[in-house]
């Protein structure tokens, strides 16, 4: 196993980078974060190429990056601006990678391959964030010690939710995986379906009557890398979805190492949107089942696989549920695979 | 351990004798509150014995959710889970079953509807008749059986249903059987048709309705999800490497079929989704039922997992 290297991974969500630099080691190596005087983001490798310290232990001033050993300062095409010692002459070789960057949707995009393939075009759509003005936003970070696969198919296997998840369970068992058709040679779909259900508590919650039967849905679209765009609702039965509550959420799993990952979460409502409260306590929530349940959960799979992160190698045992995410997986062999081809 | 599938108690409040081999059961739930609600079409588990559950389509009107009413015939060719009911499922015995699911909606955009149902195929669409009858829809019920003595709920259709139900009997007068072509006219775009029964009655129906011209979308069967679709005609294989030639009957796959003659094709998860059996395709075209290729593999046709993938064709050459 590796990673795509040529493909759009989040880096962060673009309220992170304020004043504060921002150090996150992606695909393995080691990333420094921070905004220039006129907002743009920067994102350069965090290692000062004279005593290889991290630059994030250093200061931003007037835009460039001093390293907070020996002052070296760099910009943000990573070459050395300043070198404060003898006669001031920049060596040739002061210089450090800076990344490609993007933001849309309220995330910093990153590019770790080849700058000269980093199309913009290639990044997945999450319009319900950073700012749409019909949705109001809840933004999360968790660190798991897994594979990042493993989170993917977590999300590409929602019945997961009736065993590990005390709010999504239903009375009626759990949700019914219904294939969908492809729609294009990048997207894989998993839909599960609670139709003509009550409420589980978390859409009592939310605010979904008790009382009142609606079909419950979950449409994950999955994109290589590994970013996941979950449209998530309740409605009357039958009805039409801009009837009821909608709270889709995003998942951008970004490997940290073969062995760990970040996972940034959002949760975007229509609904309750001015109630500041609410905003709080959905946070809450979400930190509560995916910290408290898939986390733990998914350490212990990695755990139980030892020192592999190949499930596949491992010939699981599979069922139709696993549909989407066996699909998932072997796109992003593929990728991989022309990309070293 | 949970059980993986919810069960609900319930008591079997009534029993009667329906037609010749057909028992109509009445389930209350065991504490006396109200069953969970239904969708017409709906079906549920029924825990017959310990490791037989069997599923039965609920036949009553949605909208009176106290009870569940099934038609239980006891199938000639009965795995045992239809005669195990007929002997042991007696008033006041208590049951488990499992929550309603449905593979067998009526469509969201639905003007006329046309049922069409064959023997005990009548029970889901029952509940669809009553349905469209309590929202004064534009809907017929066509209902064939082989003979007045077979047929249940002829009293209920009679009473509950008489402009909207017409009844067939094989060995009635010629005038009133049933003509696919005279019934199932030309469909406008949002008539839709819904076909249950044995699978022979069912392959005719269809097979007329879209000689007439119905769009494969308008015409709804139920289907089941979660395991594996065996059902469809049968064909040939032919594994080309040793030139043997066998005949994959309905509710077998192929690699049973070979398996049978001593061809083992390797095999895990059995239901299309790992890849392992993924075997090229020399001659013919594959009925795909896999979850593991896309659906542009699926379209050029050279490879297909024989542990559940079928034929289009009479025949199929697979590189084994």
């Amino acid at each position: 196993m590796t990673f795509i290297k040529n493909a759009w991974y989040a880096a962060g969500w673009s309220h992170e980078l304020a004043d504060a630099l921002v150090a996150r080691k992606i695909l393995g190596e080691p990333v420094v974060l921070f905004r220039k005087p006129d907002g743009t983001a920067v994102a350069l490798a965090d290692r000062c190429p004279h005593r290889f310290v991290p630059l994030h232990k250093g200061k931003l001033k007037d835009g460039v990056l001093e390293c907070g050993y020996h002052g070296l300062c760099f910009d943000e095409t990573g070459a050395c601006v300043s070198n404060p010692h003898g006669d001031h002459l920049i060596p040739k070789a002061a210089r450090v990678t800076s990344y490609k960057l993007a933001e849309r949707d309220g995330i910093v995009w990153i590019w770790m391959g080849d700058p000269a393939l980093a199309d913009e075009a290639k990044i997945s759509p999450f319009p319900q964030f950073g700012g749409n003005p019909r949705f109001t936003c809840v933004y999360g970070y968790l660190h798991v010690d897994a594979n990042y696969q493993l989170i993917s198919d977590n999300l590409l296997d929602l019945t997961h939710g009736q065993y590990i998840h005390p709010m999504f369970t239903s009375a009626a068992g759990p949700s019914v995986f219904e294939p969908s058709p492809d729609t294009d040679e990048f997207t894989v779909w998993a839909r599960f379906m609670r139709r003509c259900q009550y409420p589980n508590k978390y859409f009592q919650f939310l605010g979904y009557p008790a009382d009142k039967l609606g079909d419950h849905r979950n449409v994950m679209r999955w994109n290589p890398p590994s970013v996941l765009l979950l449209d998530v609702g309740m409605t009357g039965v039958g009805e039409a979805v801009e009837n009821g509550l909608s709270i889709p959420t995003a998942h951008l799993l970004t490997p940290e190492t073969e062995m760990t990952s970040h996972y940034f979460w959002g949760m975007a409502r229509d609904f309750r949107r001015e109630d500041e409260e609410f905003s709080k306590k959905l946070l809450k929530t979400g930190m509560d089942i995916f910290d408290n349940e898939d986390k733990p959960m998914i350490e212990a799979q990695q755990s139980g696989m030892g020192s592999t992160t190949d499930l596949m190698s491992l010939k699981p045992v599979l069922l139709t549920t696993d549909g989407p995410s066996v699909r998932a997986r072997r796109l992003v062999q593929r990728l991989i695979d022309e990309e070293r081809a | 351990m949970s059980d993986p599938s919810p069960a609900l108690d319930a008591v079997i409040s009534r029993r009667e004798a329906l037609a010749d081999g057909i028992i109509g059961l009445e389930l209350e739930s065991a504490d006396g509150t109200p069953l969970p609600p239904f969708e017409a079409g709906a079906h549920i588990d029924v825990h017959v014995k310990p490791g037989l559950i069997r599923q039965y389509s609920i036949c009553n009107d949605p909208a009176e959710h106290t009870s569940y009413r099934l038609g239980v015939l006891q199938a000639t060719n009965s795995r045992g889970g239809s005669i195990e009911i007929h002997r042991s499922f007696t008033e006041g015995r208590r049951i488990k079953i499992g929550f309603p699911r449905n593979n067998f909606r009526l469509a969201k955009d639905r003007g006329r509807s046309v049922l069409l149902g064959g023997g005990i195929g009548i029970t889901p669409l029952l509940s669809m008749a009553l349905r469209l009858k309590r929202h004064g829809e534009r809907f017929h019920l066509h209902y064939c059986t082989r003979a007045r003595s077979h047929t249940a709920f002829l009293a209920e259709l009679e009473a509950e249903l008489a402009s909207h139900a017409s009844v067939h009997f094989d060995d009635g007068p010629a005038t009133q059987r049933f003509l696919a072509r005279k019934i199932a006219f030309t469909p406008e775009e949002d008539t839709h048709a819904y076909v249950c029964g044995p699978q022979g009655f069912m392959d005719w129906v269809i097979g007329e309705m879209k000689q007439l011209g119905w769009p494969d979308g308008n015409i709804h069967t139920e289907h089941f999800n979660a395991a594996v679709d065996s059902g469809g005609a049968s064909f040939q294989v032919i594994a080309a490497r040793s030139g043997t030639i066998v005949e994959v009957p309905p509710g077998k796959t192929i690699a049973e079929a070979l398996a049978a003659r001593g061809i083992d094709i390797p095999l895990s998860c059995e239901q299309g989704v790992c890849g392992t059996c993924l075997t090229k395709v020399l001659n013919g075209i594959p009925d795909h039922r896999d979850f593991f290729q896309t659906d542009a593999e699926k379209a050029t046709n050279r490879w297909m997992t024989p542990c559940c993938s079928r034929a289009l064709t009479p025949t199929i050459e697979l590189d084994i």
